[in-house]
């Protein structure tokens, strides 16, 4: 009887082993054609140049909008105005006489825009005259001598600043403002650096967690 | 039947009564703690969203393996057609039956929003099968409480009315029993060996180690039962049963210990960070330490008990058994309770070390549910044995 | 039984016996014992159809106060509400009138509740989008101006301190999770350490979507890995089942103070939850379905974070992935998250 019971228990343990592992095995998440991951999408869907029923007008209508071209991919992407943010400017609305007359060799008086501290770079790369065109002073300069206004003071950083702004161009260097429907819209280089002390300073941080110090630390 | 049933199971010896009323006390209190959780949340509890499951899913994991080891004795009693075992059989089914309605209860007390739960009700609700391991669960466990419930209930009305079950009847629920309750303790076990984010469960030996702590623990439950049943009612048990029910859990002990002895080098021959989690659970990480001595204390008496079961001289003294079966059952109970569930979030995705410590109210449900499974449990043997034992029968009552 | 015992009066009435006569010929039954107690106990039929009537009276009352005279209107409303959306369906497989429905439902309940006016959106998903979040760890200093911004948009818990984002502050030389701490109060950036922030990677093949037990999760068409609150039922089954600590769960009542609170919501992202559901980032979909940044994007200062459309060529975010070094966390585990890291 026992014997039979034995044979009876392997023949049937057979295909319901068999019908357990196809039911467990139906269960498993094997990847299907879809779920080849979001590069494997890019590949299929994201060849073409995509068009969009909404703009970023509605988060971006409060920013003066100048329009930056890069003639090596074509993109064009937009940066705040600066001229309409500057204080006593234009220069030359006060100053209209040449600055080799405005230069004074009194020591006792001090130098225009004495409190500008200069911290960018060192003495032998930058001064003054390298960034401020000479010949304008309500215009920068360029290293091929040529000039730029305020409003495009990105193509000054530019020249010492190359792998930066090519990642500014690309978007993946500095701010972006508003939205991520284009046309985009990013800060510029002034928006975040003081051109005269670039370096960004600490900060104490924005929040401190005293949850997570219970977490820890139950004691 | 059940007028029968019911006026057999509120009359009793003073002990019973005592017995009876402690659980409906536990209860009680277990109801009122998860009142508490009810009305503030979970918040109550010692859980969080870095350790988010705890003593409740401990206790379930634990008990899902009980309900299954009822196959151990259903198994030889029908299919290999060993008379010795099928006294005990319906007390086995009668265990499985208690152990579901706990694990259910476990599960639902773990729940965030019970009130949902019609959810996961396939037609009404919306059951993720079969990507889910949890509605896997879902149905397997409230198959197997099914099958337990419907069996033994054919059986013993066949019984009470003094006939004779028909096999043809009760031989296929039975065999698919067989089958079904491996299934749900191997279901339970993919719920956590299937998540690649907790290593220490993304193992194959999860599945096969829960079976054996599973054939290890119930029948040893199984045991300490008979036992009681022989001193406290007229029940005959042979004394051949127990042993051979000894020998399950002897063998199954023994495995368990290969099974812990293999994960154990693992872990430890080349640590890597996905071993964290055991050398949280045996040493402590930073200090953190809360379940060295528990892990130390279940592995020593598990290792206690399964050398006492091996000897043949000490498995056939029935004090020793007894003792050994409890501490067994104690040590699974720890291992595979916290010592499984609660490693398997210690350190958390980001390797942030956060214990976890239970609360009264998660204390006080658990303790009610194992007192209304205790309670049931114990209505399920009382009316189970005066069927067998001829005390109630239709012909009696007319 | 109990209708035993009255048919037993009505034969016994009819005879004109007393009560106390009947009860003389039940006493040669023997005692009752256990449950026949209670069940078993004898009564007249006065006494039954009292004790019927109370019970049907009692649980009458217990029904919800839409039936009761002397509810005001708006409780009335608020009761009918409360009972269409305890029985509504699954969001993900509603019509577009259902989820019509339910968002004006949600509004109007708000309204009762609170008296103010809020805005929930059904917005479905644009077509051809496939959003992607780029990381920048060379820029972020650790402020942590993205978690203030998450909590606030997002309409978090503020009792819990409950966040989507986690910055960790890591030690120069290795980038080992386990040694960084993320809940620093120092100065930062620290000298000497590097920050990398986490939170739900919204991932191609999200683990956290196939062990929903209710499918109460569910990646939409434009790659967000969203939550029907209403749906989940709290089993944390998927808060086990991400590898990135992307999930959080209401453990208690969530509570916003009403000044803070962010009025145009999305069903599917900051609407007010409650306790016992599962909740996370949604990559601000309020938002990006209308085409502006996550509030995380929007708030820092610095720019280390790129959001955009993966399926668009020209978008930041496809540039970044073509001419970066990018990579993901825990690629081994086959999540394919839409969230890259890169440095300068």
């Amino acid at each position: 009887m026992i014997r039979n019971g034995w044979r009876f228990l392997m023949r049937s343990l057979g295909p319901g082993a068999v019908l357990f592992g196809i039911l467990v095995l139906g269960s498993c998440s094997a990847p299907a054609h879809e779920d080849q991951g979001p590069l494997a999408k890019i590949e299929e869907h994201g060849k073409e140049a995509k068009v969009y029923p909404l703009t970023s007008e509605p988060f971006t209508f409060y920013i003066k909008k100048i329009p930056v071209r890069n003639a090596e991919d074509d993109t064009m992407f937009y940066i705040p105005d600066r001229l309409g943010q500057l204080s006593s400017f234009p220069c030359s609305r006060c100053h209209s006489e040449p600055l080799d007359h405005l230069k004074s060799t009194d020591p006792t008086v001090k130098k225009a825009h004495w409190d500008i501290a200069l911290t960018h770079a060192t003495e032998e790369v930058l001064n003054c005259k390298v960034c401020h065109s000479e010949k304008d002073m309500d215009y920068l300069r360029l290293n091929n001598n040529s000039t730029v206004d305020f409003n495009n003071s990105h193509r000054s950083c530019a020249q010492c600043h190359a792998s930066e702004y090519k990642d500014w161009i690309g978007g993946a260097h500095g701010k972006q403002l508003g939205a991520w429907v284009p046309p985009r819209v990013s800060a510029t280089c002034v928006d975040c650096h003081n051109p005269h002390s670039p370096a960004l300073e600490t900060r104490w941080p924005a929040r401190l967690n005293t949850i997570k110090i219970k977490e820890l630390d139950p004691k | 039947m059940i007028s029968d049933g019911l006026k057999e199971a509120t009359k009793g010896s003073t002990a019973y009564h005592i017995w009876m009323a402690t659980l409906t006390l536990l209860m009680l209190f277990g109801t009122y703690a998860y009142y508490q959780q009810i009305v503030h949340g979970l918040s109550v509890t010692g859980m969080t969203d870095r350790v988010s499951w705890g003593l409740y899913i401990s206790n379930f994991t634990f008990l899902v393996g009980v309900a299954a080891a009822a196959v151990m004795l259903v198994l030889p009693t029908y299919i290999l057609k060993d008379i010795d075992f099928s006294q005990a059989v319906l007390i086995g089914e009668g265990l499985a039956v208690a152990a579901l309605i706990m694990c259910l209860a476990f599960v639902t007390v773990d729940m965030g929003g019970p009130a949902r739960l019609w959810h996961i009700i396939p037609g009404i609700g919306n059951l993720n099968w079969p990507a889910s391991m949890l509605a896997w669960d879902v149905i397997v466990l409230n198959g197997y409480l099914f099958i337990n419930i419907t069996i033994p209930f054919y059986i013993l009305y066949h019984h009470y009315l003094g006939k004779k079950p028909k096999k043809s009847v009760y031989l296929p629920g039975v065999l698919i029993s067989v089958f079904w309750a491996v299934g749900i303790h191997l279901v339970t076990a993919f719920l956590y060996a299937g998540l690649p984010a907790r290593p220490f469960w993304n193992n194959a030996l999860l599945g096969p180690r829960f079976l054996a702590s599973a054939f290890a623990a119930g029948p040893a439950l199984i045991i300490l039962v008979l036992a009681i049943i022989r001193k406290y009612t007229d029940y005959y048990i042979a004394d051949k049963t127990i042993n051979k029910i000894a020998m399950v859990v002897t063998v199954a002990a023994q495995i368990n210990l290969i099974m812990l002895g293999s994960e154990l080098f693992k872990e430890f021959y080349s640590v890597t960070h996905h071993s964290s989690s055991a050398i949280y659970m045996f040493f402590g990480i930073d200090g953190k330490n809360a379940l060295v001595p528990w892990i130390w204390t279940s592995i020593a008496l598990n290792l206690l008990a399964t050398l006492a079961l091996t000897y043949n001289r000490f498995r056939r003294n029935h004090t020793v058994l007894f003792i050994s079966c409890a501490v067994l059952f104690l040590a699974i109970w720890i291992d595979k309770g916290m010592g499984l569930i609660i490693p398997g979030f210690i350190p958390g995705p980001w390797g942030e070390i956060v214990e976890y410590f239970p609360t009264w109210v998660e204390i006080g449900v658990t303790t009610g549910i194992w007192a209304l499974g205790a309670f049931v449990f114990s209505l399920l043997v009382k009316v189970a044995v005066s069927i067998e034992l001829g005390k109630m029968q239709y012909r009696n009552r007319q | 039984m109990l209708f035993n015992r009255k048919n037993k009066v009505k034969k016994n009435q009819k005879a004109d016996l007393t009560f106390s006569e009947e009860q003389g010929k039940m006493d040669n039954r023997p005692a009752n014992e256990g449950v026949e107690q209670v069940i078993n106990k004898p009564q007249d039929r006065r006494t039954a159809m009292k004790g019927l009537t109370a019970m049907l009276l009692s649980g009458a009352g217990l029904l919800n106060s839409s039936c009761s005279l002397t509810a005001g209107e708006d409780e009335q409303d608020l009761a009918q509400l409360k009972w269409e959306e305890y029985f509504k369906g699954n969001y993900r497989l509603m019509t577009p009138e259902e989820k019509k429905e339910t968002v004006r439902r949600l509004e109007r309940m708000y309204e009762l509740n609170n008296g103010g006016k809020i805005n929930i959106s059904d917005k479905g998903p644009l077509k051809d989008v496939l959003y992607g979040y780029a990381f920048n760890i060379s820029k972020c200093r650790g402020y942590m101006d993205c978690i203030n911004a998450c909590i606030k948009e997002n309409n978090q818990d503020r009792n819990s301190q409950m966040q989507y984002i986690r910055i960790h502050e890591f030690e120069n030389g290795r980038m080992d999770f386990a040694m960084a701490d993320d809940n620093f109060y120092h100065e930062v950036p620290a000298a000497g350490h590097f920050y990398i922030g986490t939170q739900c990677f919204h991932c191609d093949n999200p683990p956290c979507v196939d062990v929903c037990p209710v499918k109460a999760t569910w990646k939409e068409k434009d790659g967000i890995v969203v939550i029907d609150y209403d749906w989940c039922i709290g089993c944390r089954y998927c808060e086990a089942a991400c590898p990135y600590d992307g999930r959080r769960f209401n453990w208690s009542d969530p509570h916003v103070p009403e000044n803070e609170l962010n009025k145009d919501q999305h069903y599917l992202g900051n609407r007010l939850r409650k306790k016992g559901v599962m909740e996370k980032c949604t990559f601000c979909i309020q938002r990006t379905r209308s085409g502006a940044n996550p509030a995380c994007v929007e708030a820092c200062p610095t720019g280390a974070r790129i959001f955009g459309n993966l399926l668009d060529p020209k978008s930041s975010i496809r540039w970044v992935l073509e001419n970066k070094k990018v990579f993901r966390l825990k690629e081994d585990l086959g999540t394919e998250p839409k969230f890259w890291y890169f440095m300068d």
